[in-house]
């Protein structure tokens, strides 16, 4: 590892020489910067109240085939009254209703929809309140006394002792796509880096010159940090775009998302580890092919794992102490999202992060290593890719 | 220095590409390894420079295990590529670097070798926007950029019009006079032959012959010499005097010298018979018949 720091230099360097790469982080801050403006920007053409629609889309119809309600009652509500089924369905046809109901009786009534959405509860609700009235009724109690009894609000005071998974919910969510988009992203600026060494035919001259583990680790480490620092611009762009806009979101966002701190220490080394070590196996697949466009067939595995624990992740959200989500959060490849995800949801003892965050270390290292010896046997096998099966006999005799 | 390399083979799968491949070379003196395309010769270069091991053999250096890495060389792969979209001072630089020189020496003898192939002009510019030839400039002087002990260069020549090989042979030589020891291969015997203190042949992965290339050719000369004549009819005349027929190109004849006959004794009796010489040499065998010859032996 002698060379290691000119090559990590000379990487770290050639990303900011390029101009593609200032203007494209450029760009993408003022758009992530800007996106905070649009609530202010939208207002500026909203001023006038908006016009009165002959035709409302959205209108709902009723037919009353029950004597347990009035028609009145729903046309009170909003609901458009037809005599007849037919009649409905006529409308609906030509899109004047969104969706029609069909009352049945005190415990039953259809739904017709022209195209279901989602979201649809505003009825459920109303028939609910009619409902009720009307067993009340029955039942000789008087409406009006019973509601203002029932709906004096309940005073709830919520204490958690543990991690308030509820509130730390959408920042975990926030965490495990940062990595998720991280991973993505620069693995794939790093296996088509290599692979670009190896078609401009740059590999030999570099293996003769130096030793592979300088070379690799150098040109992971480089360009590594080099993507960490322009996604924090991003995120720093975003953050900056927000608090100037603050005051036009009408509710303050930043409830949402705090976070502790040892969380978020814990997020920050699982993600930086955890993102080097995904790095690794982009870089060792790039080398693995001899022209550029051969990358991302090479590197499916790597992806497919990636959205794999991705999935695992956002799943295993609402549920933090099943025991899937316990062992993920000690396997290398997936600990990186999911060990902070339950950290920020649930009770994790600190000696189990420890070990999480250890095995993710020496694992790191340990494929630091390998993609090294692939990148140095993949040097001048061009033509065919290299398959797991020779990659993996050739990494034996090598030992 | 002395380097040798002994019995060394390869294969790839069933495939034997290097069969015993020994020679030996010195500081000062030029090596061109010579053979035709797929001999072997990038194979044996790329051992040399443990790009890949040998299956077998060993490669010495005064006598000790020679280790490309902590050596003092300088090398110019078959696969000259460097990167496409780097300024050329900047990967110059860097190459160097790699090889463990410091910055400052790298920055300044980088300029230099800029300099002296005349391509200063070019050096924050990008290596895609030269011509290949320049390219090729560029590639070339990487292996000098270290001031090392020893260059092994696979074709160096190939690609470059007669005006830059020329300056390359020059620089080659200004090399062998610091003392430099130098390993060139290349498929152009004409062209190389003028210049190579010793050679090399290599031959469907063997070495078919190897030594000092002005006592080969002497040897090869097979007591021929080379007459050249303004009398028109001189044939009848040679072809007496000729252990062998002559063979006739122009106004040259080569001639075979009888056994009891000395050089002396033939320009005497060609002079005394009314024949005009313009020229009398010893024959000596071009490189390209050396080559031809070996090959047609095997």
């Amino acid at each position: 590892m002698k060379r290691f720091g000119t090559v990590f230099a000379f990487e770290a360097k050639s990303f900011l020489r390029k101009k593609s790469f200032l203007i494209t982080t450029l760009v993408l801050m003022l758009i992530f910067f800007g996106v905070w403006f649009a609530p202010r920007i939208i207002s500026l053409f909203n001023s006038d109240p908006p016009a009165e629609d002959a035709v409302r889309s959205d209108a709902e119809g009723f037919v009353l085939l029950s004597d347990d309600f009035t028609r009145e009652e729903f046309i009170e509500k909003g609901y458009i009254f037809y005599p007849d089924e037919e009649a409905m369905r006529k409308d609906l046809e030509e899109k004047k209703l969104s969706s029609g109901f069909v009352i049945r009786g005190l415990h039953a009534f259809d739904v017709l929809f022209q195209d279901r959405q989602l979201g649809n509860v505003q009825f459920e609700q109303d028939f609910a309140v009619l409902r009720e009235n009307r067993i009340l009724e029955k039942m000789n109690v008087d409406t009006e006394s019973y509601r203002q009894l029932v709906d004096v609000p309940v005073q709830k005071n919520y204490t958690v002792l543990g991690t308030d998974g509820f509130s730390n919910y959408p920042i975990t969510y926030i965490f495990i796509f940062i990595f998720y988009f991280l991973v993505i992203f620069y693995g794939n600026v790093i296996s088509t880096s290599v692979a670009r060494e190896k078609s401009d035919r740059t590999m030999e001259l570099l293996i003769t010159s130096t030793d592979t583990n300088s070379l690799l680790f150098g040109k992971v480490l480089g360009a590594g940090v080099i993507g960490v620092l322009q996604f924090s611009l991003l995120i720093v762009s975003a953050l900056a775009g927000y608090f100037l806009n603050k005051d036009a979101f009408g509710i303050d966002i930043s409830q949402f998302v705090q976070v502790g701190t040892k969380e978020l220490v814990y997020f920050i080394l699982f993600t930086i580890i955890g993102y080097f070590l995904f790095l690794f196996l982009y870089a060792g697949l790039g080398s693995a092919v001899s022209k550029v466009e051969d990358v991302s067939s090479s590197t499916t595995p790597i992806t497919l794992t990636l959205v794999a624990v991705y999935m695992v992740a956002v799943f295993g959200m609402s549920m933090p102490d099943r025991t899937f989500f316990k062992i993920a959060s000690f396997i290398p490849f997936s600990s990186p999202m999911i060990m902070p995800s339950r950290a920020n949801l649930t009770s994790v003892p600190d000696i189990q992060v420890m070990i999480s965050l250890g095995i993710l270390i020496l694992t790191s290292v340990f494929l630091g290593v390998f993609a090294a010896r692939i990148y140095r046997m993949g040097t001048l096998n061009y033509g065919n890719r290299l398959s797991f099966k020779r990659m993996f006999k050739g990494l034996l005799k090598n030992q | 220095m002395q380097l040798e390399l002994k019995k060394l083979t390869k294969s790839f799968g069933d495939v034997q590409v290097l069969k015993d491949i020994t020679f030996t070379t010195r500081s000062g003196r030029a090596m061109g390894f010579l053979g035709r395309n797929g001999s072997g010769k990038t194979t044996t270069m790329r051992c040399l420079m443990n790009v890949f091991a040998p299956d077998s053999g060993e490669v010495l250096l005064d006598g000790k295990p020679f280790v490309a890495k902590s050596a003092s060389i300088g090398y110019l792969p078959e696969e000259r590529g460097m990167y496409a979209k780097e300024p050329i001072l900047e990967q110059l630089v860097y190459f160097s670097q790699l090889r463990g020189t410091d910055k400052k020496t790298a920055h300044e003898r980088a300029l230099y070798w800029l300099e002296r192939v005349e391509l200063s002009e070019y050096k924050s510019k990008r290596l895609e926007v030269l011509s290949k030839g320049n390219q090729q400039k560029i590639q070339i002087i990487q292996a000098f950029l270290t001031d090392p002990d020893i260059l092994i260069l696979d074709e160096p020549f190939s690609g470059l019009d007669p005006v830059n090989s020329q300056l390359f042979k020059d620089i080659i030589l200004d090399l062998l006079q610091e003392g430099k020891l130098v390993v060139f291969s290349s498929h152009q015997m004409a062209y190389v032959e003028e210049f190579c203190d010793d050679i090399a042949l290599i031959h469907e992965g063997e070495i078919v012959l190897t030594g000092d290339l002005k006592q080969i050719k002497k040897e090869r000369s097979w007591r021929q010499v080379l007459v050249e004549t303004s009398t028109p009819e001189a044939f009848s005349v040679i072809d007496s005097l000729s252990a062998e027929p002559p063979e006739k190109r122009g106004q040259n004849y080569r001639m075979t010298l009888r056994e009891e006959m000395s050089k002396e004794e033939l320009l005497s009796a060609l002079l005394s018979q009314g024949i005009k010489i313009e020229s009398f040499n010893d024959y000596l065998p071009s490189l390209q018949q050396i080559f031809l010859e070996s090959v047609g032996e095997r």
